[in-house]
């Protein structure tokens, strides 16, 4: 969260290589790893 | 012969048919034996296969088309709930959340996440709640959603 409102992508990468969002449903954790704190927006425009 | 035995006779055969139009490519007529099949097992008071039979009705769209897979995994996970069986219907839960991601449908998914949340507190499986909050964080994030995304950590922290 702190990443996001920060727009800190080096912690957010960090954040999502970790064991509580790796042991998440396959599909999850590779949105998750896929995340980009850039214009705030996410992956929803990044992936586009 | 009884009537149930019947019906699990003639949903059997629709769904044969089904797999076999499945190897001529048709998925679009293998998706209506699904529908016919679970109507069949619903007939028969099987509603667990019920839901089955459209499962392997969404499967029959994997890499064809997203939209109609979605729903018919959204309608058996519906005949679990009707039925109030949805514990077993967890893997369709996560199997369309997963469908909705790769269709980039994460707002659906968010609210599908929802449910599914709603499940488990059924259940009273909190690890397993935790761990559907966490998807749905994920799945919010990726769809730039991030006042959704601080409501759903603050109720996680309640």
């Amino acid at each position: 969260m702190d990443a996001f409102a920060g727009g800190e992508q080096a912690v957010l990468a960090k954040v999502v290589k970790k064991p509580t969002i790796t042991y998440l449903d396959n599909e999850v954790a590779k949105l998750a790893k896929s995340l980009n704190v850039a214009d705030g927006d996410g992956a929803g425009s990044s992936l586009a | 012969m009884g009537g149930w035995i019947s019906n699990i006779i003639g949903a059997t055969a629709y769904e044969n048919a089904a797999q076999m139009v499945i190897e001529l490519k048709r998925h679009e007529d293998a998706a209506d034996l699904y529908k016919l099949a679970s109507v069949t097992y619903i007939d028969g008071g099987n509603s667990d296969r019920a839901a089955q039979a459209l499962i392997s009705g969404a499967k029959a769209f994997t890499g064809v088309n997203p939209d109609k897979m979605i729903a018919l995994y959204l309608d058996a996970i519906e005949l679990y709930e009707t039925e109030e069986r949805e514990q077993f219907g967890l893997d369709a839960y996560s199997q369309t959340v997963a469908a909705m991601i790769r269709a980039k449908k994460f707002i659906e998914a968010g609210q599908l996440l929802d449910r599914l949340a709603a499940v488990y507190r059924k259940l009273d499986r909190k690890p397993a709640l935790y761990k559907v909050h966490l998807s749905k964080l994920v799945v919010l994030f990726a769809a730039g959603d991030s006042v959704g995304a601080s409501n759903v950590l603050q109720q996680g922290q309640q």
